[in-house]
């Protein structure tokens, strides 16, 4: 049996890290498109990390 | 950041496809057991459960794979022109099994969370010992 907490402390606490699961409830909708899913997808991606790498350089 | 891409569920509904009783729901109405078909297809509440796989079998789950495997491909294609954010395209290598699923016969049991995590937990090692 997989032991969450322990798994979590291996990580290295100086890294920020985050875990996100994109990409289910969107495709399984009946009106599902790839382009608009990537250009949604990069929209997504680019609010994230931006922050993410101010905060870490 | 870790993105984690739904897993290969069009795959499971294929291995599934000719066996009714795979997915089993029981128990949980009374003694009457329902398929995953019928609950999939609005039997038991009245609505169906997730339109773009609910009318299978005229659902083409070959088809609907190969979407799937050109979604995260490009989910992968898109992380790569981030440095701060890696993916974990390998799930759609991850074999998802009947037992991985929840009674309403598609999200995730927790055996089925386990297996998400476990990946997610091999990848994140992996992206954190990429990173300077």
């Amino acid at each position: 049996m997989v032991d969450i907490d322990a798994q979590i402390n291996e990580l290295d606490s100086d890294v920020n890290f985050i875990a996100m699961s994109i990409g289910g409830n969107d495709f399984w909708d009946l009106n599902f498109n790839l382009d608009q899913f990537s250009n949604y997808f990069f929209e997504i991606l680019t609010s994230l990390s931006e922050p993410l790498m101010v905060k870490c350089s | 950041m870790l993105i984690v891409p739904p897993p290969n569920i069009p795959s499971l509904f294929r291995q599934v496809s000719d066996d009714e009783t795979a997915l089993k729901m029981s128990g949980l109405f009374g003694n009457q057991a329902f398929s995953c078909r019928q609950v999939r297809g609005g039997e038991l509440f009245g609505t169906a459960f997730c339109p773009r796989i609910s009318n299978s079998p005229k659902v083409d789950l070959r088809i609907l794979e190969q979407e799937y495997l050109g979604m995260v491909k490009a989910m992968e294609a898109m992380a790569a022109k981030f440095e701060s954010v890696g993916i974990a395209a390998d799930i759609t290598n991850h074999v998802i099994s009947p037992k991985d699923m929840a009674s309403d016969c598609f999200h995730p049991s927790e055996e089925g969370h386990r297996k998400i995590a476990s990946i997610s937990r091999v990848f994140s090692k992996k992206l954190l010992s990429q990173s300077p």
